[in-house]
């Protein structure tokens, strides 16, 4: 510091020209800059919104009773923790962004909140309806082998014959049998003569089914009660995608057909009497 | 030609001169430095010299970022915000030094607390000084600032939330509790209120 007065050196500091003016462009970029990044975040915001919804829609809790796990199994197979995280990250990141901008300080920290969280809720929601989450859960299980997509969460619930339960998609049926493919891929053909009348007509290709019966052979089940298990929130590409991947024809069947056990009759007959 | 008649304009026109003219910031600095100066000392206890420091850095960014003033913001307040956020920054580069804790209390700032707060007055100047020095030591850092914003600067509501970037309701709050605290603590030390 010199002797001189604060602003008589300021000023020589800036006709020596050793100071100088930031231009305009640089704060019209960062303004730009904060608002794409707060409207990124709802986006965002939403997304993890429309995930948590489609995972809590498609948990299955009204089927809990049935799944041969406990409710807190269930409970933490279906809690979608990285969403309810990522909806927080994002909520606080808005928050960051609109604060940073020229007039964002004059805007309460509750509002500010509210308007994040609202916003990223009902484009969620929005979202759900729209199918977005269903292909951001695919997309997810095809890049992050440590993801499990809900289906195959489901599976981990409902998917296990050794138990007596089969989840998965029917994708042909006839009078007798039905094919199933599980989420993991598995295909069973499921003899279905002992589920209830009123259920049989709802046996169709493509429903998706909750099955309790018994494994009678390798790839053969027994099927006693079936529970129809539609998707929500379904996305009508990854659906489509999903029933090439499992399509089955008619040799398919007929192969199946032919490696059924010689005394199917008998064990169709007592597979339901020794479930009940 | 630019600098001929800057008395009579606004700061606002001044900024606008600037731009095409640096040597017109010389004008504006003029017309705050000595109000700035007072205010650094009065929020920060530091020494003149380092007050002065604090106010020439704080020109220089002003200057630097005359690109970002927004003329529905007053000059004042923008410039207050960035004395506010240099004094803040150079106590937090400054906090391993030990200074001590030392409130400026000047001529100025008795009267206006003095008239504001109902204290009555008609004790020894010196020691009411001292008194109040040790009571604004005592307070906390952001009702102390407020609280001179408010009634030394004599700064509006809207202008204390354009200078500390705090939305207004959120300032309405810190003023009452600046008030409260204060008050608490001139009672403490035997200090007396008109009413």
């Amino acid at each position: 510091m010199t002797d001189k007065h604060p602003s008589q050196n300021a000023m020589d500091k800036i006709m020596r020209g050793e100071v100088k003016q930031v231009p305009r462009w640089h704060f019209v970029v960062r303004n730009i800059v904060l608002w794409t990044l707060g409207i990124l975040c709802i986006l965002a915001g939403a997304l993890t919104v429309s995930l948590i919804i489609f995972t809590f829609v498609n948990s299955a809790f009204a089927m809990r009773g049935i799944a041969y796990k406990s409710f807190w199994q269930h409970t933490i197979v279906f809690m979608p923790l990285l969403w309810i995280v990522g909806t927080l990250l994002f909520v606080g990141l808005f928050k960051f962004s609109v604060r940073h901008t020229n007039y964002g300080y004059k805007y309460p920290l509750l509002s500010i909140l509210l308007v994040s969280f609202l916003s990223s809720v009902f484009i969620g929601i929005a979202f759900y309806f729209l199918g977005v989450s269903h292909m951001i859960d695919d997309i997810l299980e095809m890049h992050f082998h440590t993801y499990h997509s809900v289906e195959r969460r489901q599976a981990r619930l409902f998917d296990n014959p050794e138990k007596g339960m089969l989840i998965g998609r029917i994708i042909q049926s006839d009078a007798e049998s039905f094919m199933l493919v599980t989420p993991n891929g598995e295909k069973w053909r499921v003899m279905c003569e002992h589920v209830p009348q009123n259920k049989q007509h709802a046996i169709v290709d493509g429903s998706r089914f909750v099955v309790i019966g018994k494994k009678v052979d390798d790839d053969v089940f027994v099927a006693c009660d079936v529970h129809k298990r539609g998707m929500f929130g379904i996305n009508k590409g990854v659906q489509k995608k999903r029933m090439q991947k499992m399509h089955c024809d008619d040799s398919c069947m007929e192969n199946h057909s032919q490696v059924l056990p010689k005394n199917i009759d008998i064990l169709v007959q007592n597979a339901c009497t020794h479930a009940q | 030609m630019i600098l001929e008649n800057t008395n009579n304009k606004t700061d606002n026109e001044l900024v606008e001169l600037t731009k095409k003219d640096p040597a017109v910031f010389g004008v504006l600095m003029e017309r705050y430095d000595g109000k700035l100066l007072t205010y650094i000392r009065r929020i920060s206890s530091v020494p003149n010299e380092e007050a002065e420091d604090i106010l020439q850095d704080s020109f220089l960014k002003a200057y630097q970022n005359l690109n970002n003033f927004d003329n529905n913001l007053s000059f004042s307040s923008w410039m207050y915000r960035i004395v506010h956020n240099e004094t803040v920054s150079h106590w937090r580069k400054d906090k391993s030094r030990p200074q001590g804790n030392i409130a400026h209390v000047d001529d100025e700032f008795l009267e206006r607390i003095v008239d504001t707060q109902d204290i009555v007055g008609d004790v020894d100047k010196e020691i009411l000084k001292k008194t109040l020095e040790d009571v604004m030591i005592d307070m906390d850092d952001k009702y102390r600032e407020i609280l001179i914003l408010k009634y030394i600067e004599d700064k509006s509501y809207d202008e204390i939330s354009d200078i500390l970037k705090k939305p207004p309701g959120t300032i309405a709050t810190h003023i009452s509790r600046a008030k409260k605290q204060f008050r608490e603590l001139c009672v403490q030390k035997d200090i007396n209120f008109l009413l």
